[in-house]
């Protein structure tokens, strides 16, 4: 069997854009989340706070690329553009027949979509609209932008899963290579921030209220003074290559994808299932042919909501027991919803090759509701060899990734 | 040529299209010389369209070939009026 290997990670989050100001956010507790000044003209937001990425240049990308591009697009250009460096992979390599790309986002482009709306319904109609704004807010932006910048002309699998876009990026890349359709897949997603992201989950009741005043604590998985998630924006960019393919090239290896599975509850829109989550893991399991006690870290989906953070740790309970060590990054970033997944896994990563596994932040008293897990409390330094990273989206749709170090 | 038309047209093309003001003369073909596009060119004409508050007939758009062809039919638009 083929094996799936990676070798380049780029991206953009709310507690760094880089791996040593990432690794410094998470050591020392510190969250990317703050109040929004920008959104104070929008009328009835509960919660007016949110993870932001502090980067508006993007003139990096040349502008023929970037005029098809909104915000999401251009965070993940350029974190694919930083993962493919640093793989190593020539010009040939990235437009060779078998490199594909599979890249997703939950919304599209967001902030051109409503501008344009709102001037055709209130200004000019489609008299004086611009050729290219379907091109920036299409729910396929990120992965058509991608591929025409980076001269990708093999598989191209966008994805639209909202919270397990670009998990669901992750595990298409790796079937791809793993059965032979691909030898190198660009594979990641991201979320470009915008208000109405705030307002359709405080419409459900799931955005965090009652931190307006503190932003650092606001996010809080597993807590029992959860109220909710908060939402963010970033992306991450993955370079997934077959095993041999990698070597014969002489690329340094970052680890290796083993498993993956991808499933969905069938049962309610919204509500998540624990039932789904644990079939997820299990099957994310029996892909990589490995025991819940080979897993030395779960990062979890776990995004605060009163619901899910107990229902996800039933799941996880049920198949690892109370031993491994858990922990839910989103108190440091908020959601980044269509980024989560693929960010997620580079964390994960960034646990195995640094033997740092991060911390709960936020968590103070574990809500009695939630099962008895190892929840991490202050991050450690331990040696692990592989890594489950979990994430689970609305329609019940659930995936789990696991990382090995080869 | 109207030189207050001229300037306008070479602003907004330089604004739009990241280009250097001294590559922008009247002669110069949009796609060959400047590098547009046809996407480019349906944002060009939304531009003007906007700037100067009339429509450009689709017919219209196939008959500009230069910088210059721009400006004579903002010019040929603003004697009409």
């Amino acid at each position: 069997m083929r094996r799936v290997v990676i070798t380049g990670t780029g991206f953009y989050s709310p507690i760094g854009d880089n791996m040593a100001d990432l690794r410094t956010s998470l050591e020392h507790m510190k969250s990317g989340i703050r109040f929004m000044d920008e959104w104070s003209g929008v009328n009835g937001l509960e919660a007016r706070i949110a993870g932001v990425v502090p980067v508006s240049d993007f003139s990096e990308i040349p502008r023929a690329y970037r005029r098809t591009m909104d915000r999401v697009a251009m965070m993940c250009a350029l974190s694919l553009k930083r993962a493919v460096e640093q793989s190593g992979l020539s010009r040939e390599h990235v437009t060779a027949h078998k490199t594909g790309i599979s890249f997703g986002s939950a919304m599209g482009g967001l902030e051109t979509l409503f501008e344009y709306a709102e001037d055709v319904s209130h200004n000019s109609g489609f008299g004086r609209q611009n050729a290219t704004a379907f091109l920036r807010f299409m729910s396929h932006t990120v992965a058509a932008n991608l591929a025409v910048m980076f001269g990708v002309i093999g598989r191209n699998i966008p994805t639209s899963s909202a919270c397990t876009a670009s998990s669901q990026a992750i595990g298409a890349g790796y079937e791809s290579i793993k059965y032979g359709m691909s030898d190198v897949m660009l594979v990641g997603g991201g979320e470009g921030l915008h208000y109405v992201e705030a307002g359709i989950f405080d419409s459900m009741g799931a955005t965090a209220i009652g931190y307006n005043n503190n932003a650092q604590a606001a996010s809080r998985p597993f807590d029992i003074g959860r109220s909710g998630l908060i939402v963010s924006e970033g992306s991450g960019a993955l370079v997934l290559e077959e095993y041999e393919h990698a070597k014969a090239r002489g690329a340094v290896i970052l680890g290796e994808i083993v498993g993956y599975a991808t499933g969905c509850d069938g049962s309610h829109i919204t509500l998540p299932s624990e039932r789904g989550m644990e079939q997820v893991m299990r099957d994310a399991l029996a892909d990589a042919k490995l025991n819940p006690e080979d897993i030395g870290y779960i990062n979890a989906h776990a995004t605060a909501t009163p619901k899910g953070d107990i229902f996800e740790s039933i799941a996880v309970h049920r198949v690892f027991g109370h031993n491994t060590p858990i922990s839910s990054i989103k108190g440091y970033t908020g959601h980044m919803f269509g980024g989560g997944g693929a960010f997620e896994s580079i964390v994960s990563l960034m646990a195995l090759n640094e033997s740092f596994l991060p911390a709960n932040k936020n968590l103070e008293t574990v809500d009695p509701a939630c099962a008895p897990l190892d929840y991490i409390r202050s991050h450690r330094e331990t040696e692990i060899k592989a890594v489950m990273n979990n994430n689970f989206a609305f329609g019940g749709i659930n995936t789990s990734i696991i990382i090995k170090k080869i | 040529m109207n030189s207050d038309v001229f300037n306008k047209v070479q602003e907004i093309i330089v604004e739009q299209f990241e280009k250097e003001a001294h590559e922008i003369t009247s002669d110069k073909l949009l796609v060959e010389d400047l590098g547009l596009d046809s996407l480019d060119m349906f944002d060009l004409i939304c531009a003007l369209e906007k700037e100067y508050g009339f429509h450009f007939e689709r017919e219209m758009g196939s008959s500009i070939g230069t910088v210059g062809d721009i400006v004579g039919q903002l010019e040929r638009h603003i004697t009409k009026e």
